[in-house]
């Protein structure tokens, strides 16, 4: 059964459509990688999933609920966290506070918030800044401290948006296993990133965008092959190269 | 600030103790009406830029227009004594409920509006309310309200020329001021408040009901106000709209909260004790009322604190990084 449910997403910014009749489903427990080159809607369309743009049309459930319209607070409360690409941390607020505004979501509880925030920094390892201040972080440090604070408000399905883009390789992959741990605990994952070689190991399945389109989606090992996403791809080493 | 609060909380206590005796005792040693006026000034201010400061330091709305529920605040305490006969307490209750649905209703609207704009509506907001109540007459119209003087006492908060009870109230006014604001900030609803102010895309992602939390700030301090307005009215005993809805009021506050530490607990306080005497000793030396001087004077004081320090007095004490 669909956890996720994307229906026909399009989404225009003026004459653009960033993201064009975009379909696919996520079952409940799955990791899904969304990837394809720079500017093909991937964020777009984690922006509509989590409510911040309203979609031109189309429509998307969570959990048997239709949420395409919501506000995004009210989707957050349905189970749907995510995390920015361009960090959005509280910059004036400690880490701990950072991640306290998160675990505010199931309880009024001061002393439970912090409980529950020191748990999760702890987690993604990140505990000996609690008393920082965000803004006094790199931004590898930021982006960890909006995963803990979206993982602070307990989702069902977490919204990752290169969380892993200008990590050293031991990073990578300390933050690949972090990933991977998350699934024990029953979340479901849609997993945005640049870099194909990140994602494919930790994807049940992967779905490729290119300007505004689905171009693919399948197994990991079906999408390494498939001539539209290598044409896609090797199209964009092309580009950057002049 | 979470972890720091255990390990200093004896200082903490022995600090405000000791400031609050200070307070307690100060008529005691400053009998003369000009200091005990003073420090009245410095609580009713410090209490309306704490008001301010939970709005607009605490949940990042700059208002322009606080001035709106201070003279909503004290023409309530005026005008059930007037036309109804009521103690001037129930008109403060009456006015604090009137001022929140105010605030709401301000708020509704002009909160879908961005930094500047949000100020300038504000602002505006303010101006018209002042010209409504010019033009009201069944509150005195441009006239004002005279307050019927009564016999001193405690029903109809009147001492005649007895300073002591005005300065005690006021005191009570900005100690509730301050434990109102540091009951927020430890609160769900304060860190909100502040993540709000931070990033509200962020803090929606979070699930923080971002509109409905700016209405309750603005509920909050747009009640605490008016408090303010009630009790200015029972100590001058006279309003009109031009000494109750001033765009200058409005404006000082801000000027309060940012001089002392814009958003944190005792910035209000601190900077109405560098600007309320500030305030009242270069308009006794150096402008009479009309010069305009006293404002410049008053102005340059502002922008040279401002650019040696942005962060506001309470910046001085604070080591750098230290939460
Ligand atoms: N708010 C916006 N207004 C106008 N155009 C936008 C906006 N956000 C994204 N775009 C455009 O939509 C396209 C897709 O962008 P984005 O979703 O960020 O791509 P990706 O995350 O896959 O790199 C780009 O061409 C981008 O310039
Ligand atoms: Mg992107």
């Amino acid at each position: 059964m669909s956890f996720l449910t994307v229906g026909g997403v399009t989404k225009r910014f003026g004459g653009l459509s960033a993201n064009d009749d975009i379909s696919f489903e996520v079952a409940q427990g799955e990791i899904v990688g969304l990837i394809g080159p720079n500017g093909a809607g991937k964020s777009t369309l984690f922006s509509c999933i989590a409510g911040y743009h309203p979609v031109t049309s189309g429509t998307i459930d969570f959990d048997g609920k239709r949420i395409s319209g919501l506000p995004p607070e009210t989707i957050c409360r349905a189970g749907v966290a995510r995390t920015f690409q361009i960090v959005h941390v509280f910059k004036e607020m400690s880490v701990l506070e950072n991640v306290m505004v998160g675990a505010f979501l199931s309880t009024s509880s001061r002393r439970e918030a912090e409980a529950h925030a020191r748990a999760v920094l702890d987690r993604v390892g990140l505990s000996g800044k609690a008393e920082a201040f965000a803004r006094s972080l790199t931004v590898s440090e930021q982006k960890r401290v909006q995963l803990a604070r979206a993982l602070a408000t307990r989702p069902k399905l977490l919204l990752l948006d290169e969380v892993m883009a200008g990590l050293t390789p031991q990073e990578t992959a300390e933050a690949v296993g972090l990933v991977r741990s998350f699934r024990g605990d029953g979340i479901t994952m849609v997993i945005v990133e640049h870099v194909m070689e990140v994602v494919m190991p930790i994807s049940d399945r992967v779905v490729v965008l290119d300007y505004g389109k689905k171009i693919a989606e399948g197994a990991p090992e079906e999408i390494v092959r498939n001539e539209l996403v290598i044409k896609a791809y090797l199209g964009e080493k092309r580009g950057a190269k002049h | 600030m979470a972890s720091g609060v255990a390990a200093g909380s004896g200082f903490l206590y022995a600090r405000n103790g000791a400031l609050l005796a200070a307070a307690l005792a100060y008529p005691f040693l400053f009998r003369q009406s000009f200091p005990q006026d003073l420090a009245i000034k410095i609580f009713l201010f410090g209490g309306l830029a704490s008001a301010w400061n939970v709005l607009g330091g605490f949940a990042g709305q700059v208002s322009l227009g606080n001035a709106i529920f201070f003279g909503v605040g004290a023409y309530a305490a005026a005008v059930v004594q007037t036309q109804w006969g009521w103690t001037p307490w129930a008109g403060m209750l009456l006015g604090m409920a009137a001022s929140a649905g105010i605030g709401a209703l301000i708020g509704y609207p002009c909160f879908r509006l961005k930094g500047h704009y949000f100020a300038m509506a504000t602002l505006a907001i303010g101006e018209v309310i002042s010209t409504l109540f010019m033009n009201w007459q069944w509150v005195g119209g441009a006239v004002g309200v005279y307050i019927p003087l009564r016999d001193d006492t405690w029903k109809y908060f009147q001492f005649g020329t007895t300073k002591l009870p005005y300065y005690y109230v006021m005191l009570a006014f900005l100690v509730s001021a301050l434990l109102l604001s540091a009951a927020l900030l430890r609160s769900r609803m304060g860190y909100y408040f502040r993540a709000i102010r931070e990033d509200q895309d962020a803090a929606r992602s979070l699930g923080v009901p971002a509109r409905r939390y700016k209405l309750a700030a603005m509920g909050i301090s747009a009640a605490l106000t008016s408090a303010g307005g009630s009790l200015y009215a029972q100590y001058v005993l006279f309003i009109d709209p031009h000494s109750v809805f001033p765009m200058m009021l409005s404006i000082q506050v801000v000027l309060i909260a940012i001089l002392g530490g814009v958003g944190t607990l005792w910035g209000p306080v601190v900077g109405a004790m560098v600007l309320i005497p500030l305030s009242e000793f270069t308009r006794i030396y150096i402008g009479g009322t009309g010069s305009g001087l006293d404002l410049i004077a008053y102005g340059l004081l502002i922008i040279v604190i401002s650019v040696i320090q942005p962060r506001g007095v309470l910046g001085f004490f604070r080591k750098a990084g230290a939460a």
